[in-house]
């Protein structure tokens, strides 16, 4: 599995099939994103969702809006579904 | 003669008069008791401040919520959204797990709204996130198998769930959510049910649930409950720091039937719980009038109201 944080452009290129998370910053400008692909064009990777979860914890200033960040929790329950 | 639930198959919450006399003028009907309304004075709040000294909790639930995976249980709750459109995570309304477990995966039932997406979930676990069952609600498009969500809650195509937009309520600008489970081990449309404001939210986004691996939750651990956060990590995922408030708990140890979730719904009046015709199967009632105890008649532990978490005037 694959942990970044990537723009709309890159969004825009990324095989929507392989997406198993998806969290959009605040003002929809960033995205991160879990997937099994490999995506070259991203802002940040993270090794692992506990990485990623630290660093949402350490920055949740514009990815959520109660200062707690994102936990690997969600990251594995909420699916991300093309389309809706 | 026990309540009255139906008059010529309508429900009672549905009837505002009999013969020009109106419902409220009513005291009975050839001796049976109507279901009645009460003075719903207060609510309790809860706000995105962490910690079980803020939080709206059960310790221990001595027994109560141990339902499983193969149990049929009903839970029903009044929410009135004070998060705003922006915070972007998820917000839990009602939660449980094992008792002094910070496992969120440990015997859990939890319902959240995620406003990121604007899905409203239920979910069971056992043992890890890799034991679970879910499903999910989505309330901003009107096809498919969501369309019935789109027009039960009315929040919209483009505006989510939030203090400044509510959708369909009832008294108060509270909405009753109530959650259905049938005794099958599943999370399948054929047996769980959803309703906002006693309206089905029709069928979730799995048409048989998300099912992984084998569920074996405990009927006999005890389990920490709350309101308004989770109960595993320090009672967060709470909302903003606009308190959002909640009233009116109930479990049943049954599956309400849709015409019994319109007769709780009550016309969007919160009724006396124990009126109910179903009321032999109410397990727990959380009123939070003046404090958080438990009014079913099964002494069941009292909810701790502490710090930033208030009764409030509704």
């Amino acid at each position: 599995m694959n942990y970044y944080i990537i723009n709309i452009n890159s969004f825009a290129l990324a095989d929507k099939s392989k997406i198993m998370y998806l969290h959009k910053s605040i003002d929809e400008t960033k995205y991160i994103v879990v997937t099994t692909e490999t995506i070259d064009g991203y802002i940040a990777t993270f090794e692992s969702a506990a990485a990623l979860e630290e660093y949402t914890k350490e920055y949740p200033s514009g990815w959520v809006g109660d200062n707690t960040g994102i936990t690997q929790d969600e990251m594995e329950d909420i699916k991300y579904i093309e389309g809706i | 003669m026990g309540n009255i639930s139906h008059i010529n198959s309508v429900a009672v919450a549905s009837v505002s008069s009999i013969n020009a006399k109106a419902y409220a003028d009513i005291a009975d009907v050839n001796s049976g008791t109507l279901p009645s309304s009460f003075a719903d004075s207060y609510s309790v709040s809860k706000s995105i401040t962490t910690g079980s000294a803020q939080a709206i909790y059960i310790a221990d639930g001595n027994g109560f919520m141990n339902y499983t995976e193969d149990s049929a249980f009903s839970v029903s709750f009044w929410v009135k959204p004070g998060w705003n459109s922006s915070l972007n995570t998820n917000i839990h309304l009602f939660s449980s797990n094992e008792t002094g477990s910070t496992n969120a995966s440990s015997n859990m039932i939890r319902c959240f709204y995620h406003e990121s997406n604007n899905r409203l979930y239920w979910e069971m676990r056992s043992s890890s996130s890799s034991t679970k069952k879910q499903n999910f609600w989505l309330f901003h498009s009107n096809s498919g198998n969501h369309a019935a969500a789109f027009a039960a809650a009315n929040l919209g195509s483009s505006n989510y769930w939030s203090s400044s937009n509510r959708g369909n309520v009832g008294n108060d600008n509270f909405t009753m959510i109530t959650f259905t489970k049938g005794s099958a081990d599943s999370f399948a449309n054929t047996n769980i049910n959803v309703y906002w404001n006693a309206t089905s939210l029709g069928n979730g986004h799995y048409p048989s649930g998300l099912h992984q691996g084998t569920m074996s939750m405990s009927a006999s651990t005890d389990r920490q409950i709350a309101l308004g956060s989770n109960t595993w990590n320090t009672y967060t995922k709470s909302g903003n720091n606009a308190e959002t408030e909640f009233n009116d708990l109930t479990v049943w140890n049954k599956k309400l039937s849709a015409s019994e979730v319109s007769e709780l719904y009550n016309s969007g009046a919160r009724m006396d719980a124990k009126t109910h015709s179903a009321a032999s199967d109410l397990e727990a009632y959380y009123k939070f009038e003046n404090d958080g105890t438990d009014s079913s008649g099964n002494s069941h532990p009292s909810f701790v109201i502490n710090g930033n978490s208030n009764l409030t005037s509704v």
